[in-house]
């Protein structure tokens, strides 16, 4: 019988060295289902979604992808399961400086598990789609505009089941803002993968049916 | 994405400083393969070059100079011998062969080595190696000449060319030219990787009748007036003792097969030694000698090599751990997309190999091309003819070692990158 969430936390806490401890909501998300993480500056967004990626491992509660406990992979099999599963988008893009935009969507295939023999197919008929036109240029020349783009097409790539997107529209005006979020949002529709967003803007929360308060003390849907 | 793509990729990224640290491997390997392969050829260069000899007579003005001259032509001996001396000395002792040497002619720079057909057929080059000719025959009577095999290859020489050879001259200028006796080319030699490999070889005879008739002209022009007269014109009857002048004899004890001529050889060299008028060597102990004296310099030439050799590994580590501070995001960023910490440690430690890969391959092309360089050097300068080739065992050595250094210098690079925090290093800057 198939998983019927993509993301199931509960009881989550954290605490970094020397830090406050930060307990967080409990957050379950349907394939497909798309989701804005909400709280102000310091309360643990970020944190959560690297919990969420494996990035840092929770002291307690439980976070499950498509299924399986994070926390119980260790070492290359989390990496290999998060390179499959989950894709991330940041609000500087963090694409490979140096690289093309083919050259960095390559790379997250590597880690995909998809047929070598399909990537560059992929990944050109990917940025073609988001309207990335010079595909071979380094990300460093070209437009924020294209590199958002660039960014939104390798959290895709590999078919995961879930995108992480971290103040994806933080440093753009109202009216990239809108345009960056239309294409995470219509990408991630088109492709079948659930989102969580972090975000503080309560703009942005216009844009998502569910909000999530980052923090324990309630969730508002 | 291939690895070695991301990885050339990344290099590229700091190219002058994977440039200047490549160099670095390269002229290290080189300066160590340059050094090995001088060493090796040049010992048995000068082993072989002694050949089938126990002895050499000159009048030089010790044994190792008169090894240098009478075998590697280093320079022409300043003092002869009389035929008489060599006469006697022949008739001193059962040799199995005394052979007559006389040096100073050149041509074109290289030395000319006037003797008797025996040092085609008793001397060997090397021990065990009888000569061999690549085109042509002995000289068999006067104003014939044989080509070594470079010196053939140098100059362009071919059977029936016709030469004059120069009086002195080994360095190429000056000299007076013999030209109104021609020499014919009559065999060419084939390659024995000895010093007499760049000489020409010619007969005693004729030799003597050049220097007769250059004295003859000298006494007609200090007594006579210089115009009209014709050029003296000296024939083998007319030699006189006073033109037969050799510079070296080389001399063979008989040997019985499976018996050490050793003793022997020590007794004759201690009985010859009490003529004062004359030098006498023992080849293979004054080339045991040389090495013996250049021994110490070599081996620091070794060291200083290996020296430098390390310190380039402590240039790759130290490029790859300064570029780390920048490179965080991006080791941060590939263990995002998937990347496993072991991944990430062996593409650091793959980026240092790389760089000792190509600085050995670098090194090799260097080392090739300085090791003829030297080659040549020592060949114009010294009459030493090496053939600068390195054993595939010391070449595997000598690259695998640099490469093998450069992953140890990888190793705290690649470490740093395997404990970058993915998380700290994924957040916007400032």
């Amino acid at each position: 019988m198939p998983n019927p969430t993509v993301l199931d936390t509960s009881g989550v806490t954290f605490c970094y060295a020397n830090g406050p401890s930060m307990a967080f909501a409990d957050v379950a998300l349907a394939p497909g289902e798309q989701a804005l993480l909400l709280g102000s500056s310091g309360t643990g967004k970020s944190t959560f979604l690297n919990l969420v990626a494996g990035l840092e491992s929770p002291h307690s509660g439980s976070i499950a992808v498509n299924g399986v406990q994070i926390g119980t992979l260790r070492g290359a099999a989390r990496d290999r399961f998060r390179g499959r599963s989950i894709g991330m988008v940041f609000q500087v893009f963090n694409l490979l400086q140096g690289f093309s935009a083919l050259e960095n969507i390559l790379l997250a295939l590597r880690f995909s598990g998809l047929p070598r023999s399909e990537h560059r197919e992929r990944a050109q008929s990917l940025l073609t789609k988001l309207g990335v036109e010079r595909v071979d240029a380094l990300v460093d020349r070209l437009s924020v505009g294209q590199q958002q783009r660039v960014a939104v097409a390798r959290a895709v790539a590999a078919r995961p089941t879930l995108v992480l997107a971290d103040e994806p529209t933080a440093s753009l005006d109202p009216v990239n803002r809108d345009a960056a979020l239309t294409l995470l949002q219509e990408t991630c529709r088109a492709s079948g993968a659930a989102l969580l967003c972090a975000s503080h803007d309560p703009e942005v929360a216009r844009r998502f049916t569910t909000c999530i308060a980052a923090a324990r003390q309630g969730n508002s849907q | 994405m291939s690895w070695l793509s991301f990885i050339i990729r990344s290099l590229r990224l700091r190219a002058f400083s994977s440039c200047v640290t490549t160099l670095m491997v390269g002229v290290s390997v080189a300066i160590l393969l340059v050094l090995l392969s001088m060493r090796s050829s040049a010992q048995q260069s000068f082993r072989r070059g002694t050949g089938n000899m126990h002895l050499l007579v000159s009048a030089d003005a010790s044994p190792l100079v008169a090894v240098l001259n009478g075998v590697f032509y280093a320079n022409p001996p300043a003092n002869p011998l009389l035929w008489q001396q060599f006469q006697s000395l022949k008739e001193s002792f059962p040799w199995e062969w005394c052979i007559p040497t006389q040096l100073g002619d050149s041509y074109r720079g290289a030395p000319v080595m006037a003797t008797t057909t025996e040092f085609f057929s008793r001397f060997q080059p090397a021990v065990g190696e009888s000569w061999q000719f690549a085109e042509g025959v002995p000289f068999a009577s006067n104003f014939q000449v044989v080509a070594g095999a470079q010196a053939a290859r140098d100059f362009g020489l071919h059977l029936g060319d016709r030469i004059a050879l120069t009086h002195g001259a080994w360095s190429g200028e000056g000299g007076h030219e013999h030209a109104d006796h021609l020499y014919e080319v009559v065999g060419v030699l084939a390659p024995t990787a000895s010093a007499h490999d760049r000489a020409l070889f010619t007969d005693l005879e004729s030799t003597w009748i050049i220097h007769a008739e250059d004295r003859a002209e000298r006494e007609h022009d200090d007594h006579v007036d210089h115009d009209g007269h014709d050029h003296a014109h000296v024939d083998a009857h007319d030699l006189t003792d006073e033109d037969r002048k050799i510079t070296g004899a080389m001399l063979r004890l008989p040997t019985r097969p499976g018996r050490d001529a050793t003793a022997a050889m020590q007794g004759q060299f201690d009985r010859l030694r009490r003529d004062t008028s004359i030098t006498v060597a023992m080849p293979a102990d004054q080339v045991d000698k040389l090495f013996r004296i250049v021994g110490d310099i070599d081996s620091l030439f070794i060291a200083l090599g290996i020296a430098v050799l390390l310190s380039s590994s402590v240039a790759i580590l130290l490029a790859l751990y300064n570029s780390m501070d920048l490179r965080r995001r991006q080791v941060a960023i590939i263990r995002v997309l998937g990347a496993s910490q072991m991944r990430v440690f062996m593409l650091i430690l793959s980026e240092s190999a790389l760089i000792g890969l190509a600085g050995s391959a670098a090194g090799l092309a260097m080392a090739h091309f300085a090791a003829m360089a030297a080659a040549d050097a020592l060949r114009a300068k010294v009459g030493l003819v090496i053939d600068p080739t390195l054993e595939a065992g010391t070449l595997a050595a000598v690259t695998g070692g640099a490469i093998a250094l450069a992953c140890l210098a990888g190793v705290i690079p690649a470490a740093r990158a395997y404990r970058t925090s993915v998380a700290d290093n994924l957040r916007p800057l400032g």
